[in-house]
């Protein structure tokens, strides 16, 4: 079954995923056009944050206030598995539901922006509060 | 063990029956546990093979079914050691039991079940080759003999002819083994040379089985054998894919496909066929033969069609799987329906009955079950066509079939767009989330399917959107106006991205939609107008081309600012959309502002779209020239966040502090939203050749006393500081207000003196909320005006420079504030290289200390920082800078390099995180490439004691030193693989004791008190003063009398490790010290602490106290 139509098939409520086109126009399956809904009962709740998905890095347009997301948008996905370590087998479902799940869950452990981080870090309440902003910004239909 | 296994021997045969029916009897969880672990030690005895075997005998189904069970664990456990004798007996007597069973019906089918089961262990973990167990066990059953030797397998006349007389039970018992066997054994490996004979036994079985199929499957068995045998050919079909078997190879199970579609004509073996038939043309079409599809074809057309329709007419589930395995057909045979679309039964009878659902009424999601299930036909149609579409050579021919595509797929366009409607308030009130969550997940995989189809039907297909929009707006069905621009959104990417089909949606643009919703007096769904929102946003590109459409769309907005459920939506198009098109609305700002005003009054006037909208105003006012037309409209906008800033004053001394801090942050950020809108866009044409025709810095408006006084008016704005200073949001606004300015390369209304966040960093404390923001502002200024024509003034750069050390001295640690920290540090790197001589002017140990600190600190970004820091340090040693700043910058090298390369070489050694060690091999190979001491001060940092990893021996080391000094200088990837690389090993090793910084050193080298009280002392008579001047001694002198004295070897390396983690004064004594060391007064000091004599040890309490009180401080 074709990874595509395998993401059709099953995919959890809210996502997104679209392979990109080549430039001959046929389907480019290691790049995809993805948006990942926040999480229900979570602060990122109501958002739809776009990204793209190009292995093995991930990078989120526009660029996301998260303190795991480097200031380019750029959020490397051996984060969500650094224990075990990136495994490129690793679908594109499970990539989506790891970052979804990283949106809530930081890992100050590896932290990529210092705005984000340090807010983070320094007064829960004021980041909990620009992250609304975010989510307001980012609107799921 | 030995007692273990004796036990079975004091249990009789009917104490352990007992056992096993109490097992499986009512009682207590503990009860289960003891009879559980008795029994199991039973089995696993060396009686327990005998065990098996007697149980078998009894009468309880659930003794022989523990017996089956303890064959299973006795062969899990000891068949790979069985010898030959053993291992054959054990099989004759699994055999006898099977044989014994299948004659004895009522006598538990789940015990034969488990025996099967048994039966595959031993061929699984049995050492002896079974090549072909399916017909041994025929002929076992057909001649009720257990010992079937292997040579009579070749005496078998004709394998069918076993089966012929053999009774329906028997027939059963073999299915069933015959499907536990592929189950199971599609568990191993493929790859696994461990399972290498099992796979090719059963490949060698493939036909045995496909023979026992085709006799189960044929007309003379009776209906409880082929129940059996579809599942059995299910695990087969599937075991073969797994195992890769090649197409010649899977022809037995092909051969018997027309039989298993004939069982979808038969009710009671129907719903079992169809979903193997549908598993089968999901995952692997390959497997069918164009004579199979077209006998489904066959099959659909005349049976399972009508089927459906009778289904879908009394509402029966079972449509469900009717209309997926119709799905999954037309999938599989994608390319007949597609390329051959006149064949009745293989295209147009698919497309007919999948249409048709289309066409059904009710919400997909709820009355409407069957509509999301024909979305994968309808993609794979389309991914087929796309692919064989753009593979096309420019010389190819257009396939006959690509006219007959175009029109199904139109119509399929039309009838999508009709199941997206929304449903109308009645309907959706009865509605919960699962209904809810269906919608809309229909309507998402809807739009995909939309966007790949108009990459085949282009125009037309936005053409006819577009009707679909037009046609419903002039019938005023609203839902249907949403479905279009729903649908038309979805496609905006690729359409502006086209270029070449975005006149069709001129038709909609020209149209009166946006007056019409605007109108609020229409009832429209807000559903609607909120999609019509997201289409002025989807194509804004699209307008800013045309701004003939602008008003209309902009009014609109406007309109909907006061509207709850669609301020948000209309306030953020706003926003871009005034930015996008700002010169075309220009002559819309005082009809702009009067709404601003009206919108403020309204009740979705909230901080969020308040800014937005004020933003959007902003961007129109930069558009306008001259710069002095900007004045009049940003007076006005700024007379609004006043108001704000009066009234978060008033609400101060009130004591309301809620409203104080809401009113006075929305001022601010309000204020950032304008600054920000007034910022030249990035994409504004320059011209580069016309630099002289620009008007200079002294003739732009803004530096003009008019220009002054609106700069005055948005000072005036920060006064409200002075009641929300205390709330980080305020402080960060501000400074966000600071940078918009800072960002700019002319004059503007936001570009304010320096004296403004020089004065604004000078009120700042270390306990400031947000400080860090403000240190970024700061270093924004400095880069800023190194860049542009407006270079700082040095007095004002070493103002900055003394709040900003001030700060770090304060702080003494990083990891106080590691956000505060790593500010201080990247303000000082930014000094470099235009204000070095500013730098270096005035830094002091107490800094360097502190830079080389945060190197240690566990903290990552005041560890970058400080990387960068010493990095452009290096670097900046071959500017283009005065020769006694280059002096000044080597004797800092000089001094400090070892203490740097040591703090280096204990993050390599494994203290660093991963993600710290790129950052880490920036200065590393700068200082390989430009400074000749580097090897030697690593090959110390190497030897010295307290490396953190004890396992990473001298000789490892000495390897890694020699890696670095040969090609990687130059070569970045190579060192940072080499960098990875040796941290890797050091910290693999050494994880555990990384994690217990105190003892790294071991015991030896305790810390003793005093030194970290020496250490801090000393620290404190070289700092900076709070006040930011600099009274004390600064390096100057120090290093040049350290310099002086190199070449004495007596010497102590002194170095301050990390407080955070393991406060420590390290000394060394080497062969050859790493560099010059303090011996000024105080290093003295520290080299007796160091020893501590009894002259120290009387100090140390002294200074204990100091300590803590200063670290209460």
């Amino acid at each position: 079954m074709n990874i595509s139509k395998q993401w059709r098939k099953d995919h959890p409520f809210g996502f997104v995923a679209r392979p990109m086109k080549t430039p001959a126009g046929t389907l480019d399956l290691k790049r995809w056009d993805c948006a990942i809904p926040g999480r229900e009962k979570t602060i990122w709740e109501g958002g739809l944050f776009k990204l793209e998905v190009q292995f093995p890095d991930g990078k989120f347009h526009p660029p996301l206030f998260h303190p795991n997301v480097y200031p380019s948008g750029t959020v490397c996905l051996s984060i969500l598995n650094e224990e075990e370590g990136w495994k490129p087998a690793i679908t594109i479902k499970e990539i989506l539901l790891g970052i979804q799940m990283l949106l809530d869950e930081v890992n100050p452990d590896s932290p990529a922006q210092a705005d984000a981080y340090n807010l983070f870090k320094k007064d829960k309440a004021a980041y909990e509060k620009r992250v609304k902003q975010v989510v307001k910004d980012n609107p799921a239909p | 063990m030995e007692t273990e296994a004796a036990r079975p021997a004091h249990r009789s045969m009917a104490d352990v029956e007992q056992l096993i029916k109490q097992l499986y009897g009512p009682g207590s969880k503990q009860d289960y546990t003891k009879l559980n672990d008795d029994l199991i030690q039973l089995q696993l005895s060396p009686g327990g093979w005998n065990l098996a075997d007697q149980l078998m005998n009894s009468d309880d189904a659930n003794v022989r079914f523990y017996a089956a069970l303890t064959f299973i664990v006795k062969l899990n456990n000891d068949g790979p050691n069985l010898d030959e004798n053993t291992a054959l007996s054990i099989r004759s007597r699994l055999i006898y039991w099977l044989v014994r069973l299948s004659q004895e019906p009522g006598k538990g089918q789940f015990v034969t079940r488990k025996l099967c089961a048994a039966l595959v262990t031993y061929f699984i973990r049995s050492p002896l080759p079974w090549p072909r167990p399916v017909v041994q066990l025929a002929i076992a059953l057909d001649t009720q003999q257990s010992d079937v030797p292997d040579s009579a397998l070749q005496s078998v006349p004709s394998i069918p002819r076993l089966f012929w007389s053999m009774p329906q039970q028997q027939l059963e018992v073999l299915l069933c083994f015959a499907e536990t066997l592929a189950e199971e054994v599609s568990k191993l490996s493929v790859t696994q040379q461990a399972f290498a004979r099992q796979h090719a036994e059963m490949a060698v079985s493939l036909n045995d089985v496909g023979e026992l199929l085709q006799w189960s499957l044929g007309p003379t068995v009776g209906f409880a054998a082929k129940s059996n045998a579809l599942p059995a050919y299910a695990a087969w079909a599937n075991y073969s894919q797994d195992a890769r078997f090649n197409v010649e190879a899977l022809q037995p199970l092909r051969a018997l496909l027309e039989q298993v579609s004939n069982c979808l004509l038969d009710q009671s073996l129907a719903t079992e066929a169809l979903a193997i038939l549908r598993d089968r043309l999901d995952c692997y079409a390959d497997f069918f033969q164009p004579q199979h599809m077209q006998h489904l074809a066959r099959i659909i057309a005349q049976h399972i069609t009508p089927q459906l329709q009778r289904a879908i007419s009394e509402e029966d589930t079972d449509s469900v799987a009717l209309v997926q395995f119709i799905v999954a057909f037309g999938c599989a045979n994608i390319q007949k329906v597609i390329e051959d679309p006149d064949n009745e039964l293989e295209s147009r009878s698919i497309i007919k009955i999948l249409t048709d659902i289309l066409t059904l009424e009710g919400f997909p999601g709820d009355a409407d079950s069957l509509s999301v299930h024909t979305i994968e036909f309808w993609n794979t149609y389309i991914e087929y066509i796309n692919d064989t579409v753009y593979s096309l050579g420019s010389n190819d021919e257009q396939p006959a079939w690509i006219a007959p595509a175009k029109s199904v797929l139109t119509q399929t366009v039309g009838l999508l767009w009709n199941k997206l409607w929304i449903p109308s308030a009645g309907v959706s009130k009865g509605w919960g989330d699962a209904e809810h969550d269906a919608f809309k997940d229909f309507r998402l995989d809807t739009t995909d399917l939309m966007l790949s189809i108009f990459a085949f039907l282009g125009q037309d297909m936005l053409e006819q959107l577009v009707s679909f929009t037009l046609q419903s707006l002039e019938m005023k069905r609203w839902r249907g106006v949403e479905a279009a621009l729903f649908s038309l959104n979805t496609l905006s990417d690729n359409v502006l991205e086209d270029g070449t089909t975005e006149q069709a949606v001129e038709a909609l643009f020209r149209s009166d939609l946006f007056v019409q919703v605007a109108d609020f007096s229409q009832t429209i769904s807000t559903q609607t107008r909120r999609t019509a929102i997201d289409t002025l946003g989807s194509y804004g590109q699209y307008i800013e081309r045309h701004p003939e459409f602008l008003p209309n769309t902009v009014r609109f907005l406007f309109a909907s600012l006061e509207m709850a459920g669609l301020a948000n939506a209309a306030a953020k198009s706003i926003d871009s959309l005034c930015s996008t098109c700002r010169a075309n609305l220009t002559h819309e700002i005082p009809g702009f502002l009067a709404q601003y005003e009206r919108f403020l009054g309204a009740d979705t006037n909230d901080p969020y779209t308040k800014q937005k909208v004020i933003g959007g105003i902003a961007a129109i006012i930069q558009a306008l020239s001259p710069e002095s037309a900007k004045a009049e409209p940003l007076l006005a906008l700024l007379s609004n966040i006043e108001r704000d800033v009066e009234m978060a004053k008033h609400y101060a001394s009130t004591g309301d502090t809620e409203m104080t801090e809401l009113i006075g942050v929305t001022a601010l950020q309000s204020l950032t939203a304008v600054g920000k809108g007034l910022q030249v866009p990035d994409d504004i044409p320059i011209n580069i050749y016309d630099d002289d025709e620009r008007p200079t810095y002294q003739d732009s408006f803004w530096v003009s006393e008019d220009g002054h006084r609106v700069q005055q008016r948005i000072i005036g704005c920060f006064s409200v500081l002075s009641v929300v200073g205390q709330y980080g949001e305020a402080v960060d606004a501000a400074c966000q207000v600071l940078r918009s300015g800072l960002a700019e390369t002319q004059p503007g209304p936001f570009v304010l003196p320096p004296s403004v966040t020089i004065n604004f960093l000078q009120q700042c404390s270390v306990t400031t909320p947000q400080l860090e923001s403000v240190l970024s502002t700061a270093s924004m200024l400095v880069t800023g005006s190194s860049k542009g024509g407006h270079r700082l003034a040095d007095e004002d750069a070493t103002a900055l420079y003394a709040s900003v050390a001030s700060f770090a001295i304060t702080l003494g640690r990083p990891s106080n504030d590691p956000a505060v920290a790593s500010s201080c540090i990247e303000f000082m790197t930014r000094l470099m290289p235009s204000y070095t001589h500013i730098l270096l002017g005035h830094i002091t140990e107490a800094l360097l200390d502190f830079t080389l600190t945060a190197i240690g600190s566990s903290e990552p970004f005041p560890k970058r920082s400080a990387c960068e820091f010493w990095n452009k340090l290096f670097k900046t040693q071959n500017d283009a800078i005065s020769a006694d700043t280059k002096d000044r910058i080597r004797q800092v090298i000089d001094t400090f390099g070892p203490r740097f390369v040591f703090s280096l070489v204990q993050q390599i050694g494994g203290r660093a995180n991963r993600s710290d060690l790129d950052t880490l091999c920036e200065p590393l190979k700068t200082l390989l490439l430009h400074h000749k001491h580097t090897q030697k001060w690593l090959q110390y940092a190497l030897e010295a004691e307290g490396f953190p990893s004890e396992h990473v021996g001298m000789g490892e080391r000495e390897k890694f030193l020699r890696s670095l000094s040969t090609g990687v200088r130059s070569d970045g990837r190579l060192l940072k693989t080499i960098v990875k690389a040796f941290w890797a090993e050091c910290r693999v090793i050494d994880a555990t004791r990384l994690m217990r910084p105190a003892v790294l050193f071991g015991p030896s080298v305790k810390i003793p008190p005093t030194a970290r009280v020496a250490s801090k002392v000393l620290d404190q008579g070289k700092r900076l003063n709070t006040e930011g001047s600099f009274s004390n001694t600064p390096l100057g002198p120090i290093v040049r009398k350290r310099h002086a004295e190199e070449d004495d070897h007596d010497r102590v390396w002194k170095r301050r490790a990390d407080e955070d983690d393991h406060d420590l004064i390290h000394r060394t004594r080497l062969g050859r010290p790493p560099c010059s060391l303090p011996v000024s007064e105080e290093s003295g000091d520290l080299i007796e602490l160091m020893y501590p004599s009894s002259k120290t040890k009387q100090k140390d309490e002294a200074f204990q106290e100091t300590f803590s009180d200063d670290s209460d401080g």
